[in-house]
């Protein structure tokens, strides 16, 4: 490897996009698989047991399933919408990749207004939602559409008060620095910790998790927004929101429980992303055991969670921060 | 198709159908709503896409081939469904029953009780998004299936009573089986209490929902632990006692203010009391015969007779008038879930769809068992 | 082929993070090269054309929302070839609707204004704390007993949005009883 074919500022680029795209796929195969699996041992029964070793291969023969299916598009529909609505709920999904902080090395490019581009990019997801569910011209569809909007805007402020919290410390939207504020000192989950609370609980509802997940919520909506969608129109949906719970637990963790940082250990160049992955995937598998425990919420309960309790209690941990932080 | 209520288009209404595939309608309920964004307006019911003609087909066959019907029914609850069958021909034939098959009623018809409330309470808190539940419920019920699936041949749709006694014998693989299972379901109760009964969002979803007033459950004829949990001690096994209930000793729980917590409360509590019930009509199972001696051949006589038990949902009446020949003239069956059904319509008006689903949870309704 | 200035300099930079990248094959070149600075400073000959850091992060940018829609586009190509087409049969392309005809289409009803009032509050309060975000960058560079006071006065005022909806019972979801 004495040579290079492009400027290497360009094969970086293209070398990031193919690793981004690679973890976007192989992180989703996995927890689709690790959900199953969960969930299957959460209640007394083995998941799935049947292709591939203890079932490993099923979640590649499920794509390959969906890929195969017919896109049916219903008669009464927005046809431009519904189609552009898989690719919105997508699209968006790869962009904070850009900015997350694997580790020291590995951070593809480490922006001075991070933090803000991963919230605008992931609160894009609403708006797939809300055109899907719209265009779908589908009563239940509609419903999730609605409640999906009203959701991620109540439980956003929350998100954004805690994190600004953090910001006062800082002083910078940069996650390098969050992280490295972090190892020089206290983990910002022992100097937050309510501002932690809240955008644990706030990062639920925001990814559409159970016990929130109210677009969806298959008893009362059927399946909500993604009503009338099939075949790979649905995987879209489905391969968001995978990657949306990555998302959300990695800034949980970049900005709360360390990134990267951990004991040291022979993996040279790796020990910072294994520390940094192991974190996230105990967050994800938190996430998981929330939803296989716990009764869906009534919609008004939702939303009066964030109205009245978090965002109080979060503009509460802001005013606190401020205070302290000139002190 | 439109029903009669909505036949108005003088307002601009946003109408939507719940069911027959939904869900939550556990079946082929279809109600029909009038929305006000989250709020259920006004709300319809529109029965009839399982129906099969149970009682013409009583009128057209000797009545012994209809045992089999009674259990598909309530197929979740079939052998107390037999029980009153087979109860009412006794009663119109004169027919004496041994003390040992009787004990052998009671306590499958208890077993079949406990297997139909593990299955509502795995439903209701599927209705309610807790996925987990339901599995834990299947897992305990399955070993309800499998006890009597060793002495009735089938695991849902039993036919197990005859007149005079039952099908086949117990031997004592059931008693110990079954005795083995009451001292787990005991333990597993704890674990539902754990998991379900002290959770802050189940409560916080059923707490003062849709209550039911003890003068409005009159007015519909709500029966079983839906009437229960509105705090009217009504259950046949004590007011209008048949078979050995009058020798058992159990408890009627009771609900306080009806709304969906109790009605929940009741029957976790009536799991823990046919328990009871079914470990003393063990203790009591006499030596003897299983089947008494019933005639060959009973022809039903011309005049009409009733008889109630209580079903797993409620008060179940079977009422028949005969016609001097084995063929019954007429049959009627009085089911617990249509009059439970038919408050909905009430109950639910005003309220949000999530809340209507967790009623309709809590009302425990079996559709095939409307739609006879 | 020949050498570019910067791949040299990348070399460099690999050889301090301590990665051997010989030993692991291509896939540890392109880790390698992941590691790697990506900042002008590293320049290549491409890199001299870029003055300002941040155009190369909107090329980032660019080049991710592509990198996107190519991924999310790409299955619906694949499913467009393997999927079955079949030719409009009565109900088959109907909306569901618990397999019933719907009544009418869902874009015709009014929907409950209960939401609209949660966003107007969300109007009210999003954009406000928008004006926080410059606040918490530059608020170790302001005089204490100032930041202090103007902060709590600022966030004392977006709370009376919270205050006044919820005397106002926007919060509150009655039962309606309709007449």
């Amino acid at each position: 490897m004495d040579t290079a074919f492009l400027p290497p500022e360009l094969l970086r680029m293209l070398i990031a996009a193919l690793f981004v795209v690679t973890v976007v796929f192989v992180n989703a195969l996995f927890m689709v698989y690790a959900e199953r699996k969960i969930a299957g041992h959460i209640q007394r029964r083995p998941g799935p047991y049947e292709v591939g070793w203890h079932g490993i291969l099923q979640t590649l023969v499920d794509g390959i399933k969906l890929m195969t299916k017919e896109l049916v598009i219903p008669r009464d529909a927005n046809r431009m919408l519904f189609r552009v609505a898989p690719l919105l709920a997508f699209t968006p999904v790869v962009m904070p990749f850009l900015v997350l902080p694997f580790s020291e090395n590995l951070t593809i490019i480490d922006m001075n207004i991070g933090l803000i581009f991963i919230l605008a990019m992931a609160s894009l997801n609403v708006m797939a939602i809300l055109v899907a569910g719209w265009s779908s011209n589908n009563k239940y569809g509609l419903f999730g559409a609605m409640r999906s909007v009203a959701q991620n805007i109540a439980y956003e402020i929350p998100i954004l008060l805690s994190l600004l919290s953090v910001v006062l410390i800082t002083n910078s939207f940069s996650m390098r620095t969050i992280v490295e504020a972090q190892i020089s000192g206290l983990w910002f989950c022992l100097l937050q910790p309510l501002a932690f609370i809240i955008y644990l609980i706030a990062a639920l509802a925001e990814t559409n998790r159970a016990p929130f997940d109210m677009p969806e919520a298959e008893s009362e909506l059927t399946a909500g927004f993604h009503t009338e969608y099939s075949g790979m129109g649905f995987g879209l949906f489905f391969l968001g929101e995978y990657t949306n719970m990555f998302i959300v637990s990695s800034v949980a963790v970049a900005v709360f429980l360390g990134g990267w940082s951990g004991l040291p250990l022979p993996m040279d160049a790796w020990t910072g992303a294994f520390w940094f992955l192991l974190k996230v995937y105990i967050l994800m598998f938190i996430m998981i055991w929330v939803r296989w425990t716990y009764p869906r919420v009534r919609f008004d309960q939702l939303m009066n969670l964030s109205w009245k309790y978090l965002i109080p209690f979060a503009l509460l941990n802001l005013i606190v921060t401020a205070v302290i932080v000139k002190l | 198709m439109k029903t009669e209520a909505f036949k108005d288009e003088s307002r601009h209404r946003f109408l939507l159908n719940m069911g027959p595939q939904h869900p939550a309608t556990h079946g082929v309920l279809r109600l029909v709503l009038e929305m006000d964004g989250e709020y259920v307006v006004h709300l319809d019911p529109v029965l009839g896409y399982g129906h099969r003609m149970h009682e013409k087909m009583a009128e057209a066959r000797p009545w012994p081939s209809f045992l089999p019907n009674t259990a598909r029914m309530d197929y979740l609850a079939a052998l107390p469904y037999n029980h009153g069958y087979v109860c009412l021909i006794e009663k119109l034939a004169g027919v004496e029953v041994p003390r040992r098959a009787e004990c052998i009623r009671v306590a499958t018809s208890e077993l079949n009780r406990v297997a139909s409330h593990l299955l509502w309470l795995g439903a209701f808190l599927l209705d309610l998004g807790a996925f987990t539940p339901i599995l834990y419920g299947f897992d305990d019920r399955e070993q309800i299936l499998d006890i009597l699936e060793d002495i009735t041949g089938s695991r849902l749709t039993y036919s197990y009573f005859r007149v005079g006694g039952v099908y086949r014998d117990v031997d004592d693989r059931f008693v110990e089986n079954t005795r083995v299972f009451i001292k787990r379901m005991r333990k597993r109760l704890d674990i539902y209490n754990k998991l379900v009964t002290d959770n802050i969002i189940f409560i916080k979803r059923t707490e003062g929902i849709g209550v039911i007033s003890p003068e409005m459950a009159r007015r519909y004829g709500v029966t079983g632990a839906n009437l229960r949990g509105s705090g009217i001690a009504y259950d046949i096994r004590k007011t209008e006692p048949y078979s050995i209930y009058p020798e058992l000793d159990f408890e009627i729980p009771v609900g306080s203010r009806g709304d969906c917590f109790d009605r929940y409360l009741v029957r976790i509590k009536e799991i823990e009391q046919s328990l009871r019930i079914i470990e003393q009509a063990l203790d009591m199972l006499p030596e003897g015969e299983f089947r008494g001696k019933a005639p060959k051949k009973i022809k039903l006589p011309p005049r009409a007779a009733s008889f109630a038990v209580e079903a797993a949902r409620g008060e179940l009446v079977y009422f028949m008038v005969g016609q001097d020949s084995d063929v019954p003239y007429r049959l009627k069956v009085r089911v617990p879930s249509y009059a439970n059904l038919s408050l909905i319509a009430e109950l639910c008006q005003g309220m949000l769809i999530a809340d209507l689903v967790s009623v309709m949870g809590s009302l425990d309704l079996v559709i095939p068992e409307i739609d006879r | 082929m020949k050498f570019y200035k910067g791949d040299r300099f990348l070399r460099r930079q690999i050889f301090d993070s301590g990665l051997k990248i010989d030993s692991a094959g291509v896939p540890g070149y392109f880790v390698a090269v992941l590691m790697s600075d990506y900042r002008p400073e590293a320049q290549g000959v491409f890199g001299m054309l870029i003055e300002e850091e941040s155009l190369i992060e909107y090329m980032y940018i660019m080049l991710f929302l592509g990198v996107g829609f190519a991924v999310a586009f790409a299955p619906f190509v694949a499913a467009w070839m393997l999927a079955p087409r079949r030719k409009n049969t009565g109900s088959h392309e109907s909306n569901y609707e618990c397999g019933i005809e719907p009544y009418g289409k869902a874009w015709d009803f009014r929907y409950g204004v209960a939401y609209y009032l949660y966003a107007l509050i969300f109007l009210a309060f999003d954009v406000d704390i928008l004006f926080l975000f410059p606040v918490a960058t530059a608020f170790h560079e302001a005089e204490p007993l100032r930041a202090i006071v103007e902060f709590v006065i600022f966030v004392g005022i977006l709370s009376l949005a919270i205050v006044y909806a919820w005397v106002k019972g926007v919060f509150n979801w009655q039962r309606k009883n309709n007449s």
